[in-house]
């Protein structure tokens, strides 16, 4: 699921857009719209929000590819333009959590929203086969809820963009060590959580 | 025998270590029974969060974010990154060239009206662009050029020159804001492009 595409396939895409071809524009969406989205929903905890900022992301990403340097990868630089979307969006929240549960009856909207990375409607219904994992993969989403942001924040930059845990460091603006001590955490915590079934996955 | 260091096994579980390195850690795992445990659990956890299904967009947001997208990306003025790579070959000379650059827009439309409006940007001809962007690069190394067309830029009207104080000073600054001047120049010189 990760987009391991082939390097100069990408920087040839890459040139391409930069010109303004549609066509090429058409093979870095399909590329990465996927891991993106997923990425979305998994940290905003919300398909709407998640489509908002794909949207965003997509964007700025076409408006700014002049930036993009050749050096990096191209990945960890989109996924850069995610993350820090993410943010912006985690600090709009906090605000409007702040300025409504202040006065009674100010926005109602968004008051208790979705555990961070449990999706508000689950997960689209699995093919047959993908059916006896169900609950287990319900256990991980809330495993993985459970974590503190910034743990949750490592994991699925690290599945959804196969990012390096270097790279992951760079996008979060943490030094590499920071990010493996949260790794190492998120990672034990995960593993402990999805050791004791049914514990406390009771809503 | 070197000591226990967490943070090390996490990049060993993911198999993001490689030659001396990774032979020192795996050597310390083999005579640490509690590294090789917490390996064992990293590599576990590691498999768990790779478990993690990937939600999918519904077909009506893919189409949106797709429109959204086409339509940035034909806002996009073409060839503008290879200006921005030739100015940075040539930064010692950014504020002389970035004046090189307004002076010859302005050279080339001397009746070019007032700038365009920011936001508003103008649909570029890309032939008038590649060989814009020759005279430019002769204009950037010659000197006597760009005396001449400082020269005349001196009798030009007001707005050019706050453009070109702009483009001096810009020269010390950041990437991001020389791009910016740039992007104002081009705003002039596709206006003048289509008053042509
Ligand atoms: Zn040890």
């Amino acid at each position: 699921m990760a987009p391991r595409a082939d390097r100069d396939i990408v920087a040839q895409l890459v040139s391409q857009c930069r010109r303004g071809d549609p066509q090429a524009f058409e093979q870095v969406f399909a590329l990465y719209r996927g891991p993106l989205y997923a990425y979305l929903a998994r940290t905003t905890g919300d398909r709407h929000e998640a489509e908002d900022l794909l949207q965003d992301v997509f964007v700025r990403l076409v408006e700014n590819l002049d930036r993009y340097e050749e050096s990096g990868r191209f990945e960890a630089w989109v996924f850069r333009i995610a993350a820090n979307r993410v943010r912006d969006w985690a600090r709009r929240r906090k605000h409007a959590e702040r300025t409504a549960s202040a006065p009674p009856g100010g926005r109602e909207n968004d008051g208790d929203g979705p555990l961070p990375g449990v999706l508000d409607k689950a997960v689209e219904a699995p093919p047959e086969g993908r059916m006896i994992a169900g609950e287990q993969i319900r256990q991980l989403e809330t495993a993985m809820a459970g974590l503190e942001a910034d743990e949750r924040q490592v994991l699925v930059l690290r599945h959804y963009g196969d990012l390096s845990f270097r790279e992951i460091a760079d996008i979060m603006g943490s030094p590499l060590g920071t990010v493996l001590a949260k790794s190492h955490r998120a990672l034990l915590k995960l593993r402990d959580k999805m050791d004791r079934p049914a514990a406390r996955s009771d809503p | 025998m070197s000591a226990c260091d967490p943070r090390e096994l996490v990049l060993l579980a993911a198999a993001e270590l490689d030659g001396a390195a990774r032979r020192r850690i795996e050597a310390h795992v083999a005579e640490c029974p509690r590294c090789a445990a917490e390996l064992q659990a990293l590599r576990q956890g590691l498999a768990l969060a790779a478990r993690l299904p990937a939600p999918e967009p519904s077909p009506e947001a893919i189409d949106r974010v797709r429109r959204a997208a086409l339509g940035a990306l034909a806002r996009r003025r073409p060839a503008r990154r290879p200006r921005i790579a030739i100015l940075r070959r040539y930064a010692l000379t950014a504020a002389a060239a970035l004046v090189a650059l307004v002076g010859w827009s302005l050279v080339q439309q001397w009746f070019a009206p007032d700038p365009v409006p920011p936001g508003h940007v103008a649909v570029a001809d890309g032939r008038e662009l590649t060989h814009n962007w020759d005279r430019w690069q002769n204009a950037v190394t010659d000197s006597a050029v760009l005396t001449e067309e400082l020269g005349t830029l001196q009798q030009s009207d007001p707005w050019t020159l706050a453009e070109i104080r702009l483009a001096g000073s810009a020269s010390q600054k950041a990437g991001d804001e020389l791009q910016e001047i740039i992007e104002h120049v081009e705003l002039i010189e596709h206006d003048a492009a289509d008053g042509s």
